[in-house]
């Protein structure tokens, strides 16, 4: 018997975007598939010259609270990660896009790993919400490994919750994802981490966010990791 | 799929008028209608056929108002009382290529005097008039001569380098103000 299954030809944006990354979710999980839920707190600082240059600097820290594998007991407990310590220096060459390279140094298991970085971003207005596009480029240096290159493509907005545009003392959604593209030697794999985060404005230059990143990636090959991330950014205009 | 490719590709190439805070402090929040004077409440129940009423309070330099954004036969209207709720203006979105060649080419003439380079990115027109007269104007979307009119303009132009202002003309064709747009700080779009 044939089963004819039929879709409503007027079903939205949003409900293609949840069945999509449902589909994503439960198409990789399998006994092989591993999780890890853990803490991401991040410190970002800025400091802007002439109008025209931005310095970033960034500490943020990944701390595991738990890792394991789908249907099975969970087999570790809090592990501390790593912290990674970037600079980016950005030049505004547009009314809103930026142009901007930087260096990350990664500790790790007490070794350092080397990345710099390339990026291009441009941030619009859509009615209420504000749109950014960002596209970066990096490079890992490791010591007793080969290098890692990395494309990445991020799509960011941040929505008012009170009035048209979110002012001081008044709250915002951020929603992002982002698709990283990366190569290490023969290997290749594409990562998608979605992020929703709950902001505040507590003045033009300090913001503090907390919310969910989830990310997923070795499902090309059918070993998928999802990575379900409690993040904690401030955000600081000096 | 077509769709959301389409959509996709939309926010993709959008590189659409940007964002803002003006040079001039202006906050605005939404407001419950219940907080909204009694006059204000008045004037927009006694519209007929709007969508999607919103009540926002703006806090500016220039003080305190109350804001009623609606839509009207697919137009976009903003209406601005004072904190009593007496009316102060009505403005209205418009493409601007829908406006008359003539008006187009005075501001056109204006804005090529004072910048090297410039693309119109919105346009607003700037009703002022008798309470009667903007309901009128609203209802029928005919103007009455007694109604000002004015064109408030997001102008993308060049002097030395590219920056985005709001322009407010008159209809003469004579620029009344000039405010640079300062973009608001956006680090957490960008890290």
């Amino acid at each position: 018997m044939k089963l004819y299954l039929r879709l409503p030809t007027t079903l939205c944006f949003k409900s293609w975007c949840l069945a999509f990354f449902l589909f994503l979710f439960t198409h990789t999980v399998s006994s092989q598939t591993s999780y890890a839920w853990g803490l991401l707190p991040a410190i970002n600082l800025n400091k802007g010259f002439d109008n025209k240059w931005n310095l970033n600097f960034t500490i943020e820290s990944r701390q595991f609270v738990q890792k394991g594998i789908f249907n099975q007991t969970a087999n570790s407990g809090y592990t501390y990660e790593l912290t990674d310590f970037s600079t980016v220096l950005s030049k505004k060459i547009g009314l809103q896009s930026f142009l901007g390279g930087g260096y990350t140094l990664r500790i790790r298991d007490q070794k350092t790993q080397h990345r710099s970085i390339q990026q291009f971003t441009v941030v619009s207005k859509l009615n209420h919400l504000r749109l950014s596009h960002r596209f970066t480029s990096d490079q890992t240096f490791f010591k007793d490994d080969k290098p890692e290159f990395r494309v990445r493509y991020r799509i960011g907005s941040e929505i008012p919750l009170n009035g048209q545009s979110a002012d001081v003392d008044e709250f915002y959604l951020k929603l992002s994802n982002e698709l990283l593209n990366s190569w290490q030697d023969q290997d290749y794999d594409l990562e998608n981490r979605l992020a929703a985060v709950l902001g505040y404005k507590f003045s033009d230059t300090n913001k503090l966010e907390v919310g969910l990143d989830y990310r997923i990636d070795g499902f090309i090959d059918g070993f998928a990791a999802h990575v379900f991330w409690v993040r904690v950014n401030w955000y600081v205009k000096i | 799929m077509l769709r959301i490719y389409t959509l996709l590709c939309g926010l993709l190439i959008l590189g659409t008028y940007p964002l803002i805070g003006q040079t001039k402090f202006e906050k605005e929040s939404r407001v419950k209608e219940s907080e909204v004077p009694d006059a204000a409440k008045a004037f927009v129940s006694s519209l007929t056929e709007i969508k999607n009423l919103k009540w926002y309070k703006e806090i500016s330099t220039s003080g305190h108002s109350i804001e009623a954004k609606f839509k009207k036969d697919k137009a976009k209207y903003s209406v601005e009382f004072d904190t009593l709720g007496n009316l102060e203006d009505v403005e209205k979105t418009v493409d601007w290529e829908a406006i008359s060649k003539v008006q187009q080419d005075k501001v056109a003439r204006r804005l090529d005097s004072v910048f090297s380079k410039f693309s119109i990115q919105k346009a607003q027109l700037q009703y002022k008039g008798s309470l009667e007269d903007l309901k009128n104007l609203i209802q029928t979307d005919q103007r009455s001569p007694k109604i000002e009119l004015a064109f408030e303009l997001i102008v993308k132009g060049t002097k030395k380098e590219k920056r985005q202002y709001e322009i407010l003309f008159l209809e003469s064709g004579h620029i009344h103000s000039i405010n640079e747009i300062i973009f608001k700080i956006a680090d957490h779009l960008m890290f």
